[in-house]
């Protein structure tokens, strides 16, 4: 994945368990890269190797810790780094989530090595919409979780996300139902 | 004037959209812009489903209804040598029950332009695409320059890792007593002979970090002359 993703999971570990924690978790994960630079694309197994270097550093499960990834990604790396980009994405929850499908194929242009999820959103009502992610990567679900609680909160409402499949069970690609 | 129509000749149109197609309910092929059929010279007539792979949305059941309906950036990949991306949107067309293709191919380098035997009389005056290539051009330089500094550093770092890993081991072994300390009074280095030189029952590496106003004080139980210990190490 482009740097920015592993850049962003050094600055959430920084921020929530300081910088001797970071360096260990890159003792850990046996990674030998200084530095990531955002625009440029780094083996998947760098991305997964790292969040599971973090789990064992911090004693959280690999679950708890893409879902805390999830939120700061949307929270503080979006916010921060493509605040305006993530505010024309729409003036509500629900008017993000039904923009959500265009957000990673416009990325996609300008960045030839991205492998971006695909989104398409369905059943659209005043107060929920169901998500279908697409994704050649595996074990993410959870970091989707994250990225929905984070737009949740982003927006001020709590939400309430129900996985209706998920490729662990033989579907395709998942669904989340999104209500609030 | 919320019914006007706007009515293009073919030519004026071409200039606004060169890389336009319409087709039909049967997903056919009917009208190509003429920068289009530069690219892709033998389009007509075909379904385009034989001419192109849908990347976004990628995972729909596509049909003339869902096309026309799709609110959504398009991007498609023409299939064979060519691999040409296009980026656009479909319109539907009341009057004609037809689908337009209103779009620009992408490129990631001015190169890949002129490969493809285009210039810039072939994108609309509008098209920002190729001022977008000058942007993108400047950032791989950018990018092109800090991957080098990176490495520059990292193999900087890397030797100044062995440097300092040789004058350890000098040091560790030199016949003279050495002891370290840094502004906070912690052990920074210290060597065996020191070690040797107060009797001190712990190999050198482990007592970096300690902190000599308290270390002293801590391990004189270790010497047998603990007071005079502690008197002689105050002195260093
Ligand atoms: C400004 C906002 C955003 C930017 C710039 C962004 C950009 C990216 C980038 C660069 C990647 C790495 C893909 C690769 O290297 O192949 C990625 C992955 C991903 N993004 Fe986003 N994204 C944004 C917002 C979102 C939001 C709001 C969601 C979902 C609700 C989301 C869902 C994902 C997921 C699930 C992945 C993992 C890759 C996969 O499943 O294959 N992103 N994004």
């Amino acid at each position: 994945m482009y740097g920015i993703v592993n850049k962003a999971i050094q600055d959430l570990v920084v921020k929530e368990f300081g910088t001797t924690a970071w360096e260990k978790v890159k003792v850990r994960s046996g990674i030998d890269v200084d530095f990531f630079i955002s625009n440029q694309p780094y083996d998947d197994s760098i991305t997964y190797s790292l969040a599971q270097a973090v789990s064992e550093e911090t004693g959280l499960t690999l679950s708890q810790v893409l879902i805390a990834f999830g939120e700061f990604w949307v929270l503080h790396t979006g916010k921060e780094k493509y605040g305006s980009l993530m505010e024309a994405g729409g003036a509500s929850l629900r008017e993000f989530l039904i923009n959500l499908p265009n957000f990673h194929s416009r990325i996609m242009l300008i960045y030839p090595n991205l492998k971006p999820p695909e989104f398409r959103v369905s059943n659209v009502s005043e107060n929920s919409v169901r998500v279908h992610y697409f994704s050649e990567r595996i074990g993410l679900q959870d970091f989707v979780r994250g990225l929905l609680q984070g737009l949740g909160k982003l927006y001020d409402l709590p939400v309430e996300i129900e996985l209706l499949q998920s490729r662990d069970d033989g579907s395709d690609h998942e669904i989340y139902k999104i209500s609030w | 004037m919320p019914n006007q129509k706007f009515i293009f000749p073919e030519q004026q149109f071409n200039r606004l959209f060169p890389f336009y197609f319409i087709i039909d309910s049967d997903l056919k092929v009917l009208r190509v812009g003429k920068s289009l059929s530069k690219l892709l010279p033998e389009m007509e007539q075909k379904k385009i489903d034989e001419i192109f792979i849908f990347k976004r949305p990628g995972h729909d059941e596509l049909s003339f209804q869902t096309l026309g309906q799709l609110n959504q950036l398009i991007i498609i990949e023409s299939k064979g040598a060519e691999r040409i991306t296009l980026r656009g949107q479909f319109e539907y067309l009341d009057d004609s029950n037809h689908l337009l293709f209103a779009g620009t191919p992408w490129f990631y380098s001015m190169d890949q332009v002129k490969a493809k035997k285009l210039t810039l009389h072939d994108f609309a005056i509008n098209d920002p695409m190729i001022d977008l290539l000058q942007v993108l051009k400047t950032e791989e330089i950018v990018s092109g320059e800090v991957k080098e500094l990176l490495e520059h550093m990292q193999r900087q770092k890397n030797e100044s890792q062995t440097t300092a890993q040789r004058l350890g081991q000098l040091i560790t072994n030199l016949q003279a007593g050495i002891l370290l300390e840094d502004e906070n009074r912690k052990i920074v280095l210290t060597n065996n002979t020191f070690c040797q030189m107060f009797g001190i029952p712990v190999p050198p590496e482990q007592m970096v970090g300690w902190d000599c106003s308290l270390s002293a004080e801590q391990s004189k139980h270790l010497f047998t002359e603990s007071e005079a210990f502690v008197e002689k190490l105050q002195t260093y």
